[in-house]
């Protein structure tokens, strides 16, 4: 299990979850690679959360919610992205690939092109050098 | 209030080279509401720092704790046990409060996690503005409430400079020039007499130009009294 | 409190998840061996009817929790009320594994997988709160449209087509409107609004009179949807917002002649004006020119503002090639049908001339808001209108807050070929929303603690439903019956005073630890 790709998806229940329904009956597969822990709004989650993952062991972070002119509720989208790209500014600072998190906006019918995104997502991860912790974070 | 920023996580990392156990501390009072070191944003610096800690083998410890106002002595006696057992202490708290901890335990290495920045207003969520310069001889009762000193580039005193351009600054376009402002208020409030009067130069000894400033309210201050009610000499 | 020990029910749907019994066995066992389970049952697939119950009667001891593991998403089923009975809704987590189901895979990995999955929502459920839903009928039966134009007319009747008692205010006189089940309030300037979704009140004055009207959803139609309206009909002239001209440029094609006019309403006999971000429309301009989007690039204005910094500006662009035409009041600009072009009287010859007009770009909100909407309607629950309309991306048909429908002008500005299918959009979500007549309230989802509020104002500021009020001890609260549960105000605490009973921080964190393997 420790040599496969981990990438840990924060998934809004509203119509990231849709989407992703909406794929599977449509006969296409989630990647593999992809846990989805699935919250009630992409804005509820927090910066710590999304480097906590990291820590965890993850090797990405995916943030999976609605558009942003369409979020279910109202700026949920919105002030998730300015989180991701928070983070982002924090693991370049780092020296962490910026590009180990994501913010991913689907419609609740854009099931096949969301899993292309996460295909793509997924081989971008995997290109990247494996992140090695030296010690296990408590 | 006191508004700050967080300085960047690699600079925080590099004061915490050889040290051991970490404690964070924030504030609850303006970094908080500033959204730049209460309990929210030192749960982040730890989370970033752990990454870092994991991935170059530094074996840091982090404690976390706030605050309720970290410029005051007696919210900071009480967690007295955490400094001391730390061998490093990141403040998040603005200059003040890293200061107070410094000064109480000055044997402890207190970092700052924050750049103070300035006195500023939340115009919307997430925006502060500067609006206030601490320059120690309020004018704002001659300019319709505001501040020529810290809205104008030039903290002009007697109207624009040449470089106001349709209400703005020729610094940035961004900012409103103050003295058209101040020209627009004063008409509202039918007080355009005030644009007439002509100011003297400010005396800028009273603000930090002057020195290290300090107010002492005689009538506050506790005296100290053997017990028998005499005043001991100090 | 039972330990939170989870009950881990996995139904047998051999027909749709691929494995065999052996499989979901071992997937039992797994599952039976964890110290967080207290049971691991297989039961019948919930699909067919018969078995259902079974599941409702399932015995189960020491668990107030429970994983239903399916292959198929529960509400293609049927409502979900088949869960055990001694469960709390709030308390179950229904897994559709069929989400997670690969095919060509072994069905060894496929196991694994599940069982993280299921190892995962356990984890999560472990922490989770109960909650009691509760259902709140509409007090209103009524809907409402606001606005005055045809776009508003068509939309009331739609609505009021579906047996929906309409009302429809509207500013004009609408003498002819005529339709089952709808009542046309004309003449009408509308003051007020105010209510919770299902309870609104509209104030609104007509000749004089001042009333109120009730309604469980308002439709807003945007005033400013009359530019279309003075555009002629069939003018072939395509109409570009000054303020998504970026948007508009990065796509559009070559045409003749683009002109940048300082007002919208200098098309309308309207005596509002509309100043022009200077800045902005000749920046445009320029970008036009050099970028050559059009063979004919012109500014039509009353006056051009080219002092200061702004001079800079006018030099570049006109320097570009872009031709400013000067005009005045009463000799306005007219858009002509057949051919595009506009007919100006031009101040410094004299002449009256044609300008190639395919494109006109034209400011049609200086501000991002309406002085309409702030000083006519005051949102619900004080709402602020200000700051919700900044954004340049506010949604299609968005709704600020459950129940308001905004289209045209009213939501941001757009492009006008989309205002229709945003009307048809907003009628059918109005419809879906009337239909539904209630609404559940989900009990204090986010809870605060008093103690560590700091009262800094962003989860008042945040929450989109305005569940977040400051009490009379000046410290944050939120309204039990208007938290939606989405979480916003839970991350944007700087205080962590904030914890989301559907969603709390331990079960998230327990969730990822166990779903990238972390042992707990």
């Amino acid at each position: 299990m420790n040599d496969k790709l981990k990438i840990v998806a924060f998934v809004c229940e509203n119509h990231a979850m849709s989407a992703i329904r909406a794929a599977s009956t449509a006969g296409e597969s989630l990647p593999e690679s992809i846990r989805i822990i699935e919250v009630p709004c992409t804005g509820r989650i927090e910066t710590p959360q999304l480097l906590d993952a990291i820590g965890d062991g993850a090797d990405a972070v995916a943030v999976i919610g609605c558009l942003e002119e369409n979020c279910y509720h109202d700026v949920g989208s919105m002030l998730a992205r300015g989180r991701v790209n928070r983070i982002k500014d924090i693991m370049k600072d780092i020296s962490l690939e910026p590009e180990r998190i994501e913010m991913i906006n689907s419609a609740s019918v854009s099931g096949a092109m969301l899993m292309m995104k996460l295909r793509q997502f997924e081989s971008r991860v995997a290109a990247m050098p494996v992140l090695v912790l030296k010690e296990a974070i408590k | 209030m006191i508004r700050a920023e967080r300085k960047p996580v690699s600079e925080i990392a590099r004061m915490l080279t050889g040290k051991k156990n970490v404690l964070v501390v924030g504030c609850k009072t303006c970094v908080a509401i500033g959204h730049a070191g209460g309990e929210k944003e030192v749960s982040e610096l730890i989370s970033a720092l752990k990454i870092v800690s994991a991935r170059d083998g530094h074996g840091w410890k982090f404690e976390q704790t706030v605050v309720e106002r970290q410029c005051e002595k007696e919210w900071v006696r009480p967690i007295e046990d955490k400094i001391v057992s730390a061998d490093a202490v990141v403040s998040l708290a603005c200059g003040l409060g890293a200061q107070t901890i410094a000064d109480m335990y000055p044997a402890k290495q207190v970092y700052p996690g924050v750049n103070t920045m300035f006195l500023g207003v939340p115009e919307e969520q997430g925006v502060f503005v500067e609006k206030c310069l601490a320059c120690g001889e309020c004018v704002m009762f001659e300019t319709g409430g505001i501040c020529p000193v810290a809205r104008c580039a030039k903290s002009m005193r007697n109207g624009a400079c040449g470089g106001s351009a349709d209400g703005k600054c020729e610094v940035n376009l961004d900012t409103d020039c103050a003295w058209y402002m101040i020209y627009e208020r004063l008409k509202l409030q039918g007080r355009l007499d005030l644009i007439m009067k002509i100011s003297e130069p400010k005396d800028w000894a009273k603000s930090h130009a002057g020195g290290r400033r300090k107010i002492v309210r005689k009538d506050l201050l506790i005296q100290p009294t053997d017990r028998t009610g005499t005043e001991v000499k100090k | 409190m039972s330990g939170n020990k989870v009950c881990m029910i996995l139904s047998d749907c051999q027909g749709c998840s691929g494995l065999c019994r052996d499989d979901l066995d071992r997937l039992t066992a797994a599952l039976k061996a964890d110290a967080k389970s207290a049971h691991a049952v297989v039961v019948k697939a919930p699909c067919i009817k018969e078995f259902r119950k079974e599941l409702r009667d399932l015995p189960i001891e020491g668990c107030d929790r429970a994983v239903v593991a399916m292959w198929c998403h529960p509400e293609q089923i049927g409502p979900v009320n088949w869960l055990p009975k001694k469960i709390s809704p709030s308390l179950v987590d229904v897994v559709d594994l069929s989400v997670y189901t690969t095919k060509g895979v072994a069905c060894a990995t496929q196991v694994e997988k599940y069982l993280r999955i299921l190892r995962a929502s356990a984890a999560g459920l472990s922490h989770a709160e109960h909650i009691k839903d509760r259902k709140i009928p509409y007090a209103s039966k009524s809907a409402i449209v606001i606005g005055s134009n045809d776009r508003a007319v068509e939309a009331a009747k739609a609505i009021a087509a579906k047996g929906i008692h309409t009302k429809l205010i509207s500013m004009m006189p609408l003498p002819s409107t005529k339709a089952d089940h709808l009542e046309v309030i004309d003449e009408s300037i509308t003051d007020g609004l105010k209510g919770i979704p299902g309870d609104f009140k509209v104030a609104y004055t007509r000749k004089g009179q001042k009333k109120e009207a009730d309604a469980a959803s308002i439709l807003l139609v945007s005033e400013r949807c009359l530019i279309k309206m003075n555009l002629p009909k069939d003018s072939k002239a395509r109409l570009v917002p000054l303020e998504q001209f970026n948007s508009y440029s990065a796509g559009g094609s070559r045409v003749n002649g683009m002109v940048f006019l300082d007002d919208i309403l200098t098309l309308t006999t309207s005596a509002d004006q509309v100043t022009p971000a200077w800045h902005t429309l000749l920046e445009a301009a320029k970008t036009a020119a050099v970028t050559k989007m059009a063979d004919y690039v012109s500014v039509l204005a009353r006056d051009v503002k080219a002092a200061g910094l702004l001079e800079m500006l006018w030099k570049e662009a006109a320097d570009a090639g872009v031709k400013f035409i000067r005009y005045d009041d009463k000799s306005r600009p007219k858009i002509n049908k057949e051919e595009t072009t506009i007919t100006v009287k031009d101040l410094v010859l004299g002449d009256t001339i044609d300008i190639p007009a395919d494109v006109i770009v034209a400011p049609v909100t200086s501000r991002p808001w309406e002085p309409v909407f702030i000083e006519r309607l005051s949102m619900p629950s004080d709402w602020d209108l200000k700051s919700r309309l900044r954004g340049p991306q506010r949604g299609t048909a968005q709704s600020p807050c459950d129940g308001i429908f905004l289209i045209g002008y009213a939501g941001f500005n757009k492009l006008l070929d989309i205002a229709e299918p945003e009307m048809d959009s907003a009628v059918s979500q109005m419809l879906a929303f009337m239909l539904k007549g209630h609404h559940i309230a989900r009990g204090a989802v986010a809870v605060i603690d008093e103690g560590k509020c700091s009262a800094c104002l962003t989860c008042v500021r945040t929450c989109p439903y305005r569940a977040a009020i400051m009490n009379e001890r000046w410290k944050a609260e939120i309204v039990a019956d208007k938290c939606a549960g989405c979480g916003n105000c839970v991350a944007v605490c700087p205080s962590v005073a904030i914890d989301l009973k559907n969603s709390t921080r331990p079960a998230i964190k327990a969730q990822v630890a166990a779903s990238t393997g972390v042992m707990q």
